[in-house]
This record gives C-alpha cells, structure tokens and sequence, in this order.
C-alpha cells in the first residue's frame, strides 16, 4: 500500500516535472497523507528567552504533510496519544508538571511517540523494558555528529544523555564532549528520543530537521535548493548600484529575488517618497523581472511612526518590544494594499511577501495569510518579543502562510573581516539537510564581487537556485489578486482599480506640468533679473545725459 | 489623480500663453539692443548724405478739417529742400471744410498738390485714396502720413537717409508717438502701449528677423515697388500689413528706423479708441483669413512665422486668456478646480513683472518716458488697458462673424477727430 502510494507519487512527479516546475511543492501534498501530530508541552519558552520554542518546533513539522495539535501537559488526557499518527513530549526545562498518564500512554502505545529533552528520566525508568539507561543532564556536550561527519556547535546546550544497553535501537545522530559520545536522536521501535530540541540556526538544528523526515516517514528527494534575495529595494536605492548588482545574478543565469519597499518615508521631511516618483530604478526592477527576478513586497515602508525606511520595524513596536497597540488588522490591510498598489502601477508584480525585519505578531500573521500565500522570511514565533527562527527548508500550510520559503543564510555584511565567511559555513551545513533550502540576502549598496562569491559559494556546494515563481503564488489585496503558474505571473484587478491605477499614471502628465512650472519659473524669473538690469542701466544712462544736458546749458 | 477636462484647457493655456510670453521677453531683449545699434548710427547717417533726391508726401484725407491745416504746415516745415519734396493730400469724398482749407494753404505751401475724389472713385478708403493720389506722384520715393500727423523737422531725411542707404529695402517706417499723451489716462495707456510695441515688436523683430510691419503713417516706399505690386488692396482694412507681406514676398524688405518721428493724435475716449481698434483687429483678421491658408506657400518663410504669431495673438493667446480666466473664476466660485499642483500662482506674479519690466524697457528708451509714474501706469495697465483687448477682440470676431452672416462689405472707418 505504502509502495503503491509512493508509486503514484512518483509518476505524478515525473508528470508534474514535464509540465510545471512547481513539482516538490505539489509532490509533497501528493505524496504522502496527511498525518496527525501531538505536541505535549510543559512550557513553551525557556526562561530569558522570547521564542515560543513548542511553536517553533510545532512550524518545523509543516515541512510535512502534517496537522499539528498542541496540548499542554496540565491539560492531558490519558489515552490521548491513540488519537493521534505520532506525539511528541517536549521538556524544555525539568518540569514537575509531568503526568504518569501521558509516561503511561507513551509506554503502551503502539504509534509513534517522541520524548524530548526534559523529564525522559521519568520516561526511562517508566518504561524499563526499553532498554535505555537514563545517565543524566550535561552541557558539555558541543559536537553533533550525523552521517559520520562531526560539527562543532556554536552554543552549549542542555542534552539528556542516555544509552541503550541492547541492540535494536538505531542511533540516528550522536552528541560529543569531544571524548565520549551519546545519541542525540534515537529510535527503538516506535519509540524515538532527542536528547535536546535545537531550533538554533546550527548543525544540531539541521541533523533534527533532516532526520524528522524519518522520523514522520515522508523520504522526500534530495535536492537542495537556494535562492539570492536582493535587499530593501526602495525608492531611493541608487539606480545604477541596484543594475549592478542584478547584473551579476543575470550573468549567472539564476533566478532571483527582489525585496521591494515600495515608498520611502524620510521623517526628517515627513515625506514619503513612492516609487512611481523613480522611473529609472523602475526601469531596473523591471529589468530584474525580466531577467529571472521575482518580486516580494518588503512592507509598504519598512518603517512606521518617524523612523526612516528600511531601519525602523512596521509592523512591530520596537520601541516596546510589543506588537503595535492599534487596530493591527486594519492597519496591516491597508499598508499591504498600498504597497501592492504602488507596485502595480509602475508594473511590478510582488509574488510574496517579506515583513521587515521579519517582525510579524501572531495576529498580523493571521492577516498577512488571506493576502499573501508565500512568504520569503523567518518566522517571529510569539508576541513575547522580537525574535524570529530561521528553518532549514520550505514550510506548507503553516498559520503564517501557505509557503514559508526559509532565509537562513544571513547576508553580506561588507563590516565583517570576511563578509561572506557565514554564508559559505551555513550553506555548507545545511547540505545535513537532505532537501533543504538555502536563502541569503544582499544589499544593493554592497560590492558586487561579494554577490559574486555568494553565487558560488552556492553553486560550488551543488545547490540548484529556486525560482519563486515556480510555487503556486497567490496575492489577495483589496483590489488586486496576483497569482503565479508555472513561468507566468497573472492578476487581476477590479475594473475601478484599474481605472484609478490608469488616472495615477496620467498624473505622470500632472507631474511634468508640475516640473515644467517650475522649469518656466526658472527661466522667468531670470530674465526678469536681466531685465530689470536692463531697466537700472537705462535708469542711470537718463539720470547722467539730463545732467549733461542741464550742463551744457 | 486623474486628468479632468479643466486640467487640460489650463495645460493648454499654460503652453500657450507661455510660449507667446518667451517670445516676447527675446522680442524686448531685441528691442534693447536695437535700440543701441540705432544710438550708434545717428551720428553718422545725415552727415553721409550729399543729394536729396525728389520725394512725395502724400496724406489721405476723408473730412479732416479740424487737423489739415496744422499737418501741412507741418509738411512745409520739415528739414528738406523744399523743390525736393511735394506735399500731396489726398481730399478723399470729404463733406466737410477739407477742401476749402486746402485750397487756402495752396498759396502759403508752394509744394502742396491737391488731388479732389469723388464717388464712384473716391471715398472707398484709406487704400483707394492712396491708389488714386498713386497715379499723380512725380518722386521715386513716396511718404505716407495720416492727416493728424506732426512729423518732427528731421523725421523725412531719416526716412530717405535709411532707404539710401540700404538697396534691399522697399520701405522704412519711422517712429509715432502720442501727441495728447497727458490728456487723460487713456491716451497716457495709448502712449505707453505705442511705445512698448514699437520697440518691442518692430524694432525686436527687425533686429531678429529683419522685419517690421507699415503702421499706415510714417514711412517711406519705393515707387518702383508699389508700380509693381499695383498699389494698395483696396478690399483689406489694415491694408499696411498687407502692403508688408507683400513687400517682402517681392523679395524687399521693411526697417524700422525709429529717428524718423512723427507725432499723432491719439483717442481720447474709450468710444472713439474701441471704433479704431477694431477696425484695426478686423484687418488683422482679414489678413490671416487671407494669408494663413498660404503660410507653406510663402517665399519668406519669416512673414509665415510673422503671420503665424499674428495668428497666436488672437486665436492661441485670446484663448488662453479667457480659458485661463474662467477656470480662476470657477476656482473662486468653488464650482470647479484644475487637479494639477505646481507654482502657478508665483508664475502668474512673474509674468506680472515680467510684463511690468518688459514695458518699462521700452520706456526707457524713449527720452523722457523713463519715470516712476509711467511704472505705476503700467502696473495699473495690466488689469485694466490689457483687459479691454479682451473685449476689443471679441467684438471684432463678434462683428466680423455678423457681417460675414449679413453679407456687408467693410467700409472706411474713420477715427475720429477732436
């Protein structure tokens, strides 16, 4: 049956490569069934920390064809686990929360179960007849080793160290001190057991996210994917910097991504620059689309209140740490809308979404998916602070939207000694990852020959580069519906819309009259300078010959 | 933000109202320098002078008895040897005393010669009388004045000096200016309006394009040359300008020499001056009907652009004005409003001084004008005089338009005397 299945799967890919490029998206929800999944939890985020940690872990599983359920232990039930295809214990901390029932219910039953980090003590000596003996908590442990290679992790983190002490049990990947080493994910039977949760941007992370494939039974193809996201392309962005640096992407023959802001808000002036007003780097965006680029809306400003564009948050009260204290909804609508708006009057066609600084509250991630499929992002996991998780491959179906395409790579930043130093390790680290997806991003201003390395960085490492277009995009703002298909962007826009996107571009007219004005204003105003020059010369020239004539007299 | 039909006529008046603006700021600057040119020539050009060759002045005259007198005694006094010049004056159909006093000043002005017409010759114009006094002229070199002129002493040797001078002229026009100027602020407009166009239009666009346009009084032509284009046309009211076109289209060309002076009575009551200005617009109009079609078909690519420019001024600019005029008003009124933003109101105070500099240039070449009182006269002119052209030229199209419906032939228009 499972044979069958995975049989259809295949020739529907191969059906789906011939015809459209959006084959692993589809693949995945084609592939295999969907399966239910539990997450117990006693705490959700670790003290001093802002990300909610079950979350994170919960999004990280949309990578699979899976509906995710999530219960706090207080609120457990006994035989909820048979409910359910698999269930994980996440402990965070040493919690005295535990309950026997969910020990007992993990012991006994036949689905798949998996215990993380805290509390598998009580687990392990719950259920002798495992085999495993618990040996205690360590941080020493800083070496990650999967499929024979070994990473050097760049933090400590708390692992419950056990050992089986019979054969059966499969040591998928192993944790080290540099000394001795114990599982960091085993599986005996149905049972598995992580001896931490890593959600850092790290090895650790990767080898999770690569194994859960196992772990959840989805053998998805290895092929890595990565993708160059060109930066805060807003409408002061120097025209001739920005061509530059999509000329190296356009040489290269990769597609792209271009992060637009579509109107620049300089609060020393409280104006607010639109692109419309910038018809060369227009013209350069356009070149981008033409040449393998995509566009994602970066935010309508990529500021709110009087910070500048492209450093202040939008839609996020960073000043409180907090998501914004207004009508958040309405508030997100209609700069989204603006944003699209103003992108489409000048004929560029966002396909997805990128929040700025990739700050979005639970609420606004709620709004953000009726109007945007796709995001190109990390994800912001509560509304304690600011803090957001990169992942290692693509996300379906999640509460944020419908595709998370993952950054994760960082960007150039020209202050570092080796500016692309991260991008090379972490490109290199997530080749752990059997179908992972590797993002980066890249400010025009930077020199290109950095760009330059990031590509092949990229292409060394064997990574194939993604086309956003080929995920079955969809843009629903209040007017205007924006859906890619295969090669091909399509929208649509209300007819009134369209009238008023029309009258805006006449306003190009309006605004020529506006220059010429003042071009007329110019050239008056100057030669009424000359003239009255002229005037004061034939002034002085009357006053001096009336006196030489009274003279004569 | 779109266009509205408003939006448009004001972009359409914005062009062409500032179009015809740049070319009149390159006209005064023209003027300006002409002005110099001419300071330079002064000088020299009676003292070249050896032999005054034979010259006749003629004046058509329709019922002119209060001015005659003074203008042939006028004649008489003028610096030039008397057997070299005769005095003709055309009585053309006068009802009045013209007759009578003309053959009285028979016996004081040797050089005078009377030329009588009577219906069905005479009394069809200014034109006709000139083509009937055409016939009996003895000089190679003729001279128009109109009956209220006082040309200065000198004003005829200037005339011939510069038509000597220069073989590729067929005619040169000196300058007029406003005798009764301090009567009332009428004639003081009339004055400055005098002035700022001769300076400006004439001499600008001699010292640009090296045309000028006959104002009717005041200038000299060849003989040779109005015996060739068969006289004056008889059917146009402003029959100068005609008479230009022609001039140039047989290859001659017209200066403006403005040390050739006379003075003339102007208008000193707005009936009087809207009578005499639309007869003068309604040439002007007759004119472009009659060459507009013809500006490809021209020699002188200039007279087309001169035409053309004639053609701006009461189509193009009269548009534009009004336009411009009723969107301020709809504006004012709330009714409606032009969407487009731009320093249109500093634009409009520029052209103000714009107008007020340009003008005053103008005056300022002229001896005597240059004063601050005149500066405030032409402020005051631009809402008022200026004004007034508005309805003078709707007038003329409105009558025009009448008599085109009615059928009715122009007929001389006489300003009238006082």
């Amino acid at each position: 049956m499972m044979f069958k299945s995975k049989l259809i799967g295949v020739i529907l890919t191969i059906l789906f490569t011939v015809t459209t490029l959006s084959t692993f998206v589809r693949a995945v929800e084609l592939e295999y069934p969907i399966k239910k999944i539990l997450i117990v939890y006693s705490e959700r985020y670790v003290f001093g920390y802002k990300t909610d940690y079950i979350n994170a872990f919960g999004l990280l599983l949309k990578h699979f064809n899976t509906e995710v359920t999530y219960q706090d232990i207080r609120d457990y039930k006994a035989g909820e686990v048979e409910k359910y295809d698999i269930a994980f214990y996440i402990g965070l901390d040493k919690s005295e929360k535990i309950k026997d029932e969910l020990i007992m219910d993990f012991a006994v039953t036949r689905k798949k179960v998996c215990w993380v980090g805290s509390d598998m003590e009580r687990f392990l000596k719950g259920k002798k007849d495992l085999g495993i003996e618990y040996l205690g908590i360590s941080n020493d442990y800083v070496y990650s080793t999967y499929q024979g290679k070994s990473y050097l992790e760049k933090r400590k983190f708390r692992d419950i160290l056990f050992k089986p002490s019979t054969a059966g049990s499969k040591e998928w990947a192993s944790i080290s001190n540099g000394s001795v080493s114990y599982p960091y994910i085993l599986s005996q039977g149905n049972i598995w057991l992580f001896s931490r949760l890593d959600m850092g941007e790290d090895a650790g992370n990767y080898i999770m996210a690569d194994v859960l494939h196992e772990l959840v039974g989805e053998d998805h193809e290895e092929k890595r994917k990565a993708f160059i996201r060109v930066e805060d392309i807003h409408p002061f962005r120097d025209p001739g910097e920005t061509k530059e640096t999509l000329d190296i992407l356009v040489r290269n023959d990769i597609p792209f991504m271009m992060a637009v802001i579509p109107a620049y808000y300089n609060g020393g002036n409280n104006t607010l620059t639109y692109l419309n007003d910038k018809s060369r780097l227009i013209d350069v965006i356009k070149y981008g689309t033409e040449h393998g680029g995509s566009i994602i809306l970066h935010g309508f400003t990529h500021q709110e209140s009087s910070s500048a564009t492209g450093e202040g948050f939008e839609f996020w009260d960073a000043k409180r740490d907090r998501p914004l204290n207004i009508n958040e909804e309405m508030y997100l609508r209609d700069r989204l809308n603006n944003g699209v708006l103003e992108c489409i009057r000048n004929d560029i066609y966002p396909i997805a979404f990128e929040p700025p600084h990739y700050a979005m509250s639970q609420k606004g991630y709620d709004v953000l998916k009726e109007m945007f499929s796709t995001l190109v992002a990390q994800i912001q996991t509560s509304d304690e602070g600011f803090s957001t998780i990169s992942y290692p491959y693509m996300l379906y179906n999640t509460y944020c939207a419908e595709y998370v395409v993952p950054e994760n790579l960082s960007y150039v930043d020209p202050k570092k000694v080796d500016p692309v130093d991260e991008i090379k390790e972490k490109a290199k680290k997530l080749q752990i990852v059997r179908d992972s997806v590797a993002g980066a991003f890249f400010h025009p201003y930077v020199k290109t020959e950095y760009l330059e390395e990031v590509v092949k960085t990229l292409k060394d490492e064997g990574y194939e580069f993604f086309d956003l277009k080929s995920l079955p995009n969809r843009v629903y703002t209040k007017n205007v519906q924006i859906s890619t298909n295969e090669k091909e962007i399509q929208f649509q826009l209300e007819n009134t819309t369209l009238q008023k996107l029309k009258a805006d571009k006449e306003s190009f007219i309006a605004k020529s009259v506006r220059l010429y004005t003042w071009g007329i204003f110019g050239i008056v105003a100057f030669f009424c300078l000359a003239f009255l020059l002229i005037y004061i010369i034939m002034r002085r020239k009357e006053t001096k010959s009336l006196f030489e004539k009274k003279g004569e007299r | 933000m779109s266009l509205s039909i408003l939006d448009i006529l004001f972009i359409y008046c914005l062009v062409s109202v500032w179009i015809l603006l740049f070319y009149n700021i390159i006209l005064c600057y023209q003027g300006y320098l002409y002005y110099n040119e001419v300071n330079k020539e002064s000088n020299s050009i009676l003292k070249d002078m050896r032999d005054w060759p034979f010259v006749s002045i003629m004046i058509p005259a329709h019922n002119e008895e209060k001015v005659i007198e003074k203008t042939v005694l006028a004649m008489k006094k003028l610096d030039y040897p008397d057997e070299n010049y005769e005095i003709m004056v055309i009585n053309d159909n006068s009802s009045d005393r013209t007759g009578e006093i003309l053959k009285g000043l028979k016996e004081k002005v040797s050089n005078l010669v009377i030329i009588t017409t009577k219906p069905p010759e005479g009394g069809k114009g200014k034109s006709g009388a000139l083509n009937a006094g055409l016939k009996h002229v003895k000089g190679e070199f003729i001279v128009v004045y109109d009956a209220d002129n006082t040309p200065e002493r000198s004003a005829l040797k200037y005339l011939v000096a510069a038509i000597l001078k220069d073989s590729s002229l067929g005619a040169v026009i000196g300058k007029f200016r406003t005798r009764n100027k301090n009567v009332n602020i009428l004639t003081k407009f009339i004055n400055i309006e005098t002035l700022s166009f001769q300076w400006m239009a004439q001499a600008g666009r001699w010292k640009l394009f090296k045309v000028a346009t006959i104002p009717g009084t005041n200038f000299i032509i060849r003989k040779s040359i109005l015996d060739q284009l068969g006289g004056w046309d008889e059917k146009a009211v402003a029959e100068d300008t005609e008479l230009s076109i022609r001039i140039y289209e047989s290859g001659y060309r017209i200066r403006f020499f403005p040390l050739a002076v006379t003075w003339e009575q102007e208008p000193e009551k707005w009936r009087v001056w809207l009578k005499q200005r639309t007869r003068w617009v309604r040439g002007n109009i007759y004119v472009i009907k009659k060459y507009f079609s013809l500006i490809f078909k021209l020699k002188k690519g200039i007279i087309s652009f001169d035409i053309l420019y004639f053609f701006s001024t009461y189509f193009l600019f009269l548009s534009s004005v009004i336009i411009s005029d009723i969107i301020f008003i709809l504006g004012m009124l709330d009714i409606a409003r032009i969407s487009l933003t731009g320093p249109f109101s500093v634009l409009w105070i520029l052209a103000y001084l714009l107008f007020i500099l340009e003008v005053s240039i103008a005056l300022s070449l002229e001896r005597g004008e240059n004063t601050l009182k005149n500066v405030l006269y032409v402020a005051l002119m631009y809402f008022t005089y200026c004004q007034a052209w508005i309805v003078l030229v709707i007038r003329s199209f409105y009558i025009n338009t009448k008599d085109w419906i009615t059928g009715k032939k122009i007929t001389w228009y006489k300003t009238e005397r006082f």
